[in-house]
């Protein structure tokens, strides 16, 4: 039982945490919106650290660190609010197309590894987040994957909160010329869901992490009264609570991706709770985050609204709330104490079995 | 990173689960309200220590067997699983020991931890005063120093187990009122002393537990001092980082009573009460996720980091987590009659007026929040 991280994972995503702060300021971020090349930019110079091939393995060109790595990598995305189809890329398409036995897979995967592919997941009928980015869509449609090009009219805009991070779908009937088009085990599009349910849910816990030090910043610095307003309890007591509540998403889900990557036998239960997690600690600290900038925050100039907005978008994609609630609801009465992940001796006699 | 137990981890918790289940005692869950309550406790913890676990994670020079935090978490988690009672030496090996070794001198070392490990010397803390709760440094409480040791007047209120304890640690003022939390000294007595007076109050469910303790020129000897005088806030603050954290409230307590709470939703309730479903499951994520926050610690600690400043954090979640399941638990015991009700509801109240207090002591949630804005969040002095 060790529950810390690789210092190769460590120093990786502190990398990354530097890259951001140097090249993905507000301004940047701000022209990203709108504008492709500054979010391709954004996208090579991550790229060219590993960011995309941590969860593709050396043989298909990644470098294989796992989620380990992918996990705190994750994380900075969401604490730097990076634009673009960084949870398809990284996470979701490896988990699909990296357990077929196909040269085309293969080809595919060191493209998305190098960053040259950037790729959006369309599952069923659900919105994608980023499309126009894609220069590869993933199509899940029950049990078949295609992947093809996107071209002019692939997709429909759907109305979008985030727009840095515009919503689309799949536009039914299109045309496309699929370069793969094969059948996936069941457990296999389970597993690449789940791998997009933590990938949001670590990066909700980035962008939580941030609302509170964006907040902690404006009334560590606005006075009323005749002091800051960070002085006063009103203020700090429910900001204190969305830093517990972050505190707190953390190791829940660092625990879900390495009970995917482990594949533990109810490592459906430990990745809900995660986002279920990470969706509430990023969404009371944007609430939070929003009732103490006062009218600043909701002005479109001042910086808070890119992460509440954030916030708010990966809360409804990747599974909903109410998605991963229902999965915990059926599955932890009926499970118990073996529902739990990592670190627990398995259930003794005089526990009762259910 | 590696969530499974080694093969070892695992017989080893299976090692304290047998010990436990073979050797568990009926006993109440709340701290003790009469002396034969207060008796059977020390009875329990003896047999713990001479089974070898009462404080494992200690030196075998005084009573533990160098089992690393890691096994101390297994044996909370089986301590509860097997919903083994409340122990009465808990506030000495959690909130006095640590201090102890790190401030005491060899000779308090020896005359403090074994009898402490044993249930034999019963501790009680006296930190808060009638005019001093959250502003601690307020204190007046005075200790004078004499040849050969301290004179002690004042008086200390909420003081948990005080009816109970034989000995009591605490804050004293040794210099200018004015100098606030630098003008204290960190002293340790004997509650049989001449010259101190417990008077016993009543808790909430109308049991005695914890006491207001009246000190009259009481003589306190040298040997009773920890660390130097008017260094008492320092010393003190080691362990208040200890009561807020883990130390005092082990994951093992909060994943043990979910569980159970989980175990009493039979099929029908179930299907009945949604709404108690939601809150059982909420539970259970809460229960976990400390669990998962407290390995984070236990792996730091582990590479030799301190992580009581942090603790604050864990203080809100768990005492608050805690007051959540005993008010559950009691819902769902309501939905489900009477041949359940009579079986579980002691159980459960005494769960509930164990965990309602855990919001006030150790600073309130009040004083933490004010603690993590300012410590973690770096803002001002609040108001």
């Amino acid at each position: 039982m060790d529950f810390s991280f690789d210092p190769e994972a460590v120093d990786l995503a502190s990398g990354l945490r530097e890259l951001f702060a140097k090249s993905l300021g507000s301004a940047v971020l701000r022209r990203a919106v709108g504008d492709p090349t500054a979010r391709r930019d954004v996208w090579r110079s991550a790229a060219d650290l590993g960011l995309h091939s941590v969860l593709i393995d050396e043989r298909a060109g990644g470098l294989g660190l796992g989620w380990e790595a992918a996990v705190l990598l994750l994380r900075e995305l969401g604490r730097a609010a990076a634009p673009g189809p960084f949870i398809d890329s990284i996470a979701v398409a490896p988990a699909l197309l990296q357990t077929m036995d196909d040269d085309r897979a293969r080809v595919l995967l060191g493209e998305i590894a190098s960053g040259e592919q950037r790729v959006v997941v369309s599952d069923g009928g659900r919105p994608l987040a980023s499309a126009e980015d894609a220069t590869l869509v993933l199509a899940v449609e029950g049990t078949r994957l295609s992947a093809f090009a996107p071209r002019e009219g692939s997709f429909v805009p759907v109305p979008s909160l985030d727009d840095a991070m515009p919503l689309h779908r799949l536009r039914p009937g299109a045309e496309r010329t699929p370069v793969l088009d094969v059948a996936l085990p069941e457990p296999v599009i389970a597993r690449a869901r789940a791998a997009g349910a933590v990938a949001a849910a670590a990066e909700l816990v980035g962008v939580a992490s941030r609302i509170v030090e964006l907040t902690r910043d404006y009334v560590a610095q606005r006075e009323q009264f005749g002091r800051v307003i960070g002085s006063f309890q009103a203020v700090q007591h429910p900001l204190a609570d969305a830093a517990v509540l972050t505190t707190f998403a953390g190791p829940v889900v660092d625990a879900a991706s390495w009970a995917l990557a482990t594949d533990q036998p109810d490592y459906a239960v430990a990745v809900s709770h995660a986002k279920h997690a990470a969706t509430t600690a990023a969404m009371t600290a944007a609430r939070t985050g929003f009732q103490l900038h006062g009218a600043m925050g909701y002005t479109y100039e001042y910086d808070l609204q890119i992460w509440m907005k954030r916030a708010r978008t990966l809360a409804m994609l990747y599974g909903t709330d109410s998605e991963h609630l229902a999965v915990l609801r059926e599955a932890v009465p009926r499970l118990g104490r073996a529902a739990a992940v990592g670190g627990r001796a398995p259930l003794s006699r005089a526990v009762p079995a259910r | 990173m590696d969530l499974d137990l080694t093969a070892e981890e695992a017989s080893f918790y299976e090692e304290a689960y047998s010990w436990l289940s073979a050797h568990v005692p009926a006993g109440s869950h709340a701290p003790p309200s009469d002396a034969d309550a207060a008796r059977r406790s020390r009875e329990w913890d003896r047999a713990l220590f001479d089974a070898g676990w009462s404080v494992l994670n200690w030196p075998r020079r005084y009573g533990g067997r160098d089992a690393s935090l890691f096994q101390w978490l297994l044996f909370e988690d089986a301590y509860h699983a097997v919903d083994a009672p409340y122990r009465l030496s808990h506030n000495g090996v959690s909130l006095l020991a640590p201090t102890v070794m790190e401030f005491g001198t060899e000779e308090q070392k020896d005359e403090i931890l074994l009898p402490l490990a044993q249930g034999e010397v019963v501790w009680a803390q006296a930190w808060s005063e009638p005019g001093s709760g959250s502003d601690l440094a307020s204190l007046t409480s005075r200790a004078e120093e004499i040849p050969g040791g301290f004179r002690v007047n004042g008086r200390k209120i909420w003081s948990s187990n005080a009816p109970y304890a034989d000995r009591a640690f605490g804050l004293f003022r040794s210099g200018e009122q004015s100098e606030r939390h630098r003008g204290l000294t960190y002293l340790m007595l004997a509650l049989d002393s001449p010259g101190v007076t417990v008077s016993p109050i009543r808790r909430v469910d109308g049991r005695a537990n914890f006491a207001e303790i009246l000190f009259e020129d009481v003589f306190v000897p040298r040997d009773g001092l920890l660390g130097e005088v008017g260094r008492g806030w320092d010393v003190a603050m080691a362990t208040t980082g200890s009561e807020r954290g883990f130390a005092l409230r082990s994951p093992g307590r909060f994943t043990g009573a979910a569980e159970r709470v989980l175990e009493l939703l039979d099929e029908e309730t179930r299907g009945r009460h949604p709404d108690l479903v939601d809150r059982a499951v909420q539970a259970w994520q809460d229960a976990q996720a400390f669990r998962l926050r407290v390995l984070t610690l236990a792996a730091r600690v582990g590479r030799g980091e301190s992580v009581g400043a942090e603790s604050s954090v864990d203080k809100v979640f768990w005492s608050e987590l805690d007051v959540r399941i005993a008010e559950l638990a009691m819902d769902v015991i309501a939905v489900r009659g009477p041949e359940v009700a009579d079986a579980q509801l002691e159980r459960w109240i005494e769960a509930y007026v164990t965990a309602l207090p855990g919001t006030i002591y150790g600073g309130t949630n009040e004083i933490q929040r004010n603690i993590i804005a300012q410590r973690q969040l770096a803002l001002p002095r609040s108001y």
